[in-house]
């Protein structure tokens, strides 16, 4: 056995723990991440195909490089993936918006564009070094790769249905209100005690529901004070407005801002003193309202 | 026991809702969000919101509440207007609630119908290009109002009275943008408190897609956003957390860039 091949069988080890930890961060918020594609000018009808392809690409190399295949084609096929990650993030970096956040990681790590760059550059290197000892062309053993892909995908289909939303975005119990940005829109969330609502201003259910909350919690006078956040589309806002009659302000953020902090709408959260308390996947439960209209805490 | 019958009526008499001393009183100031041609329109300060549309297609003010949404007509001799502020109204609201009118949403508009007479309440377009702090708070009267809700730090603010060199601000705004609305008033206020001194500010209005070349040419990522420039050169932006306390971020900009 070669000096070089524990280096490189340690490198093919940590890479293959990178695109796992990938493809599950991408996989609970598919149609998150399949929203970052089309970001990045993938066609709307391929976006939600295209992650779930890619998920599962992600998750059979990373299968089969953490199963210890160290075949020079599933080498090859990391060390392209990490210099295309490289090519895409310094893509990013040179559009004159300059994309805040790089989606790699989904919401369980975020980094910035220059803190993506190198990082990807670190992986290049790393999958440099997994060819380091490496054995020579066999027979390629594809078990691991599709049990990988196979676990990526039925994760990625199912994983809306499941409870993960606290995981999947930014808005989740212990957060603060600047780890959700939200107090770039509401700055009053960074002190006291207040419900949160994210909102989807074009669903039906929602109009509906609208008054139903306004008197389960006394709105506007009652005990928790309430504030609304959605799409700013004007258009929506004002259609809105006519049809569900708020009790409380509704304000507006960018998409792609608000796109953090959800998989499905509605979702609904309390902050106390500047930081997430609880969560709820929708609106929260009458028994919850009725606590929280009394001025408790669910 | 007659007696008694009697004191329970009186005291139900004057406890029931609809008597006149508990009228209910909606205050309206006059707002931007919704337009009708030929008519002012005011929004109400409680939630939900509400809109008084004076004068009205069919005669008399027309009161819209929202969530449903339903409209009515109103007697003229219900409104009040504000001996010190002309912008605020006063509707009375109790009593009787009649002379219902059709309504029907369009997408984004509301139109209100009878005898086929009809009023189309629509959001306001955004305020495009160029405007000054006097053309910016006739436009949007809820700025102007906002303004006066606001209290700058008075260190910052004589900071700024004492400004030598001309100054001159562009201000990115966006009619549509709820950020600006909380954040844009503030720099009013700033501003009137701050008259005489050399700085001179021109508010532009950007469109809801971001299409502006004059933002783009000047790489503006963002709304408010404010650039601070002398003799046609920038010096400084004001963005982001610089907003929460304008008179704070723009004297400390002016303070670093003096020559």
């Amino acid at each position: 056995m070669s000096k070089l091949t524990i280096p490189g069988a340690v490198a093919g080890y940590l890479l293959g723990a990178v695109l796992l930890l990938a493809a599950y961060a991408k996989a609970i918020d598919p149609h998150g991440f399949a929203d970052r594609l089309q970001d990045m000018s993938a066609p709307a009808n391929l976006a939600y195909p295209g992650a779930l392809v890619v998920v599962a690409f992600e998750a059979g190399l990373g299968a089969a490089l953490l199963g210890g295949a160290r075949h020079p084609v599933v080498l090859l096929a990391s060390t392209a993936t990490f210099v295309m990650f490289v090519g895409i993030v310094a893509w990013q970096l040179a559009r004159p918006d300059g994309t805040g956040v790089c989606g790699c990681f989904g919401q369980l790590f975020e980094r910035t564009p220059r803190q993506a760059l190198y990082e990807d550059v670190g992986f290049v290197a790393l999958s440099g070094v997994a060819w380091l000892g490496a054995p020579r062309p066999g027979v390629l053993r594809w078990g691991p790769s599709l049990l990988g892909a196979g676990a990526g995908l039925a994760l990625a289909v199912c994983a809306p249905s499941l409870p993960l939303d606290n995981q999947a975005t930014a808005l989740a119990p212990g957060a603060t209100v600047e780890d959700t940005q939200l107090d770039r829109i509401v700055p009053e969330l960074r002190a006291g005690r207040h419900l949160v609502l994210l909102l989807d201003r074009s669903d039906p259910a929602t109009r509906t529901r609208i008054p139903d909350l306004n008197e389960r919690l006394n709105l506007p006078r009652g005990a928790i004070p309430v504030v609304g956040i959605a799409d700013d589309d004007p258009a929506l806002a004002a259609a809105f407005l006519w049809a569900a009659g708020p009790a409380f302000e509704v304000h507006g953020a960018p998409p792609r801002m608000l796109r953090r902090l959800y998989r499905t709408l509605p979702r609904s959260a309390l902050f106390d003193g500047g930081r997430v308390l609880a969560t709820w996947t929708g609106f929260p439960s009458d028994a919850a309202l009725d606590t929280l209209a009394r001025g408790g805490l669910p | 026991m007659r007696g008694c019958i009697l004191k329970t009526l009186l005291v139900a008499l004057f406890a029931c809702p609809w008597s006149a001393a508990h009228a209910v009183t909606l205050e309206f100031g006059l707002t931007s969000q919704f337009a009708v041609q030929g008519s002012t329109t005011y929004r109400s300060v409680e939630l939900p919101p509400s809109f008084l549309v004076e004068p009205s297609p069919f005669g008399r003010p027309v009161l819209i509440k929202s969530g449903g949404p339903t409209a009515r007509l109103l007697d003229p001799n219900r409104l009040t207007r504000d001996a010190a502020d002309p912008d605020v109204v006063r509707v009375d609201t109790s009593g009787p609630q009649e002379d219902f009118l059709s309504v029907r949403m369009d997408g984004p508009n509301l139109i209100v119908e009878r005898d086929g007479r009809t009023m189309t309440l629509k959001p306001s377009p955004p305020l495009l290009g160029d405007r000054s702090l006097d053309e910016l708070i006739a436009a949007m009267p809820e700025y102007r109002r906002d303004a006066t809700r606001y209290t700058p730090d008075p260190a910052a603010i004589e900071k700024l009275r004492h400004l030598r060199q001309p100054t001159e601000l562009l201000v990115f705004y966006g009619s549509w943008c709820p950020h600006c609305a909380q954040m844009v008033p503030r720099l009013v206020r700033v501003l009137q408190d701050v008259q005489g001194a050399p700085m001179t500010v021109t508010f532009h209005g950007v469109p809801h897609d971001g299409k502006d070349p004059l933002a783009d040419d000047l790489r503006v990522t963002g709304l408010p956003t404010a650039i601070v420039r002398r003799d046609s050169k920038e010096l400084a932006r004001m963005k982001d957390d610089d907003w929460d306390a304008p008179e704070r971020g723009l004297a400390a900009l002016v303070t670093s860039t003096a020559r």
